[in-house]
């Protein structure tokens, strides 16, 4: 489908500004690069595969960016040994991932660290609009948050617009806290290029009745954490934690029980705006 | 006894919240919520201390009944040998 479909990439150019981080001395030349805009930052994106390009084509930007990332073979293989210990952690097997997707993630990650001190923070978790504002469900990987936004969609029909399915961006600071759809978007591939404000964070379990009630910071914040992006880094945590805590007074916060009745839906959403 | 990880502690709305970080971060999963003195005694529990050395450094601190800050640095130090995390 994608085949040689090269037009929206800029045309190459050796960057001065890269360095090869693994050899300083030697030049650095990235195969493929463009410029694309996420929670309103442009970022420029050098690769060694042309697959984190296309799949970012819908957000491509005429704006000089602010923000450049790129990655190394080497990065890759440090992906690949980090999405296997991260598997082992949520209790999956480990995994053989192609080179070309490891570099999306390598990328996304290094997006998500540049962005934290503009006050965006990627968070996991699945994010739908009604009506203008947005839902985020949180939970650990197999939890079925996707499986309860699908019941939203199928529940308020063309007034439901999806955000993420998985990996949003929210921007922390203002009036409101804001959530973008990025083309990191879960193994459904949904998203759309939109802002939305945030309304409430719902940490998501099974139960075989449907409930939802309101959290507090402190019961909510292990859960947030963990699914927001952090790095071995002691200041990136740091930050993720002040970030989260601006964020905790900006949103409502919920744990809501829910089985995978069409009711699951109606309930979060009348616990949500009564 | 000391913290077997190194803390990223900070102030979270109204409680203050412990994460390890670094390595270690990827062995325990776990996040701590405390009050602003079991945040001061994690402070102090970064360097090898005893807990007599512990309940001291705290009475320099607060204007508190000893008594009561045996009980709360007993409390901590419980709760941080449950979650597997004081070397001692």
């Amino acid at each position: 489908m994608f085949k040689r479909q090269l037009c929206h990439l800029e045309p190459f150019r050796t960057p001065r500004t890269l360095q090869n981080p693994s050899n300083p001395s030697e030049p650095f030349f990235p195969m493929f690069s463009g410029t694309y805009l996420f929670a309103n930052i442009p970022v420029r994106i050098f690769s060694i595969y042309e697959e984190v390009q296309l799949m970012c084509a819908d957000y491509r930007t005429e704006q000089e960016p602010e923000v450049e990332v790129s990655t190394t073979d080497e990065e890759l293989e440090e992906e690949d040994k980090l999405s296997d210990e991260q598997r082992v952690l949520e209790g999956l097997p480990p995994c053989k991932f192609s080179k070309p997707y490891l570099e999306t993630l390598t990328v996304y990650r290094k997006i998500a660290t540049a962005f934290l001190e503009r006050s965006v923070l990627l968070m996991h978790g699945s994010v739908v609009a009604v009506d203008g504002e947005a839902y985020m469900f949180t939970a650990l990987s197999g939890t079925g948050k996707s499986t309860h936004v699908r019941l939203w969609r199928k529940f308020f029909g063309e007034r439901a617009v999806m955000v993420n399915d998985d990996k949003p961006l929210v921007r922390i600071g203002g009036e409101r806290a804001i959530v973008y759809g990025t083309p990191w978007d879960g193994k459904h591939h949904l998203s759309n290029n939109i802002a939305v404000p945030l309304k409430a964070i719902v940490v998501l379990r099974r139960g075989l009745e449907n409930e939802i009630h309101p959290l507090t910071v402190q019961e909510a914040f292990p859960t947030l954490l963990q699914q927001s992006f952090r790095t071995e880094d002691p200041m990136v945590t740091i930050r993720t934690m002040q970030l989260l805590s601006k964020l905790s007074k900006q949103v409502g916060l919920y744990e809501l029980h829910c089985n995978m009745d069409l009711e699951a839906a109606e309930v979060a959403y009348q616990g949500m705006n009564e | 006894m000391k913290l077997k990880y190194n803390f990223a502690i900070q102030e979270v709305t109204d409680f203050w919240a412990a994460v390890p970080v670094g390595k270690d971060a990827r062995r325990y999963r776990g996040v701590m919520s405390l009050n602003e003195s079991a945040k001061d005694m994690m402070e102090f529990l970064r360097e090898d201390i005893t807990e007599e050395q512990l309940v001291q450094k705290m009475l320099e601190t607060y204007d508190v009944p000893e008594e009561q800050l045996r009980h709360d640095v007993a409390e901590l130090i419980q709760k941080l040998r449950e979650a597997e995390v004081l070397d001692e």
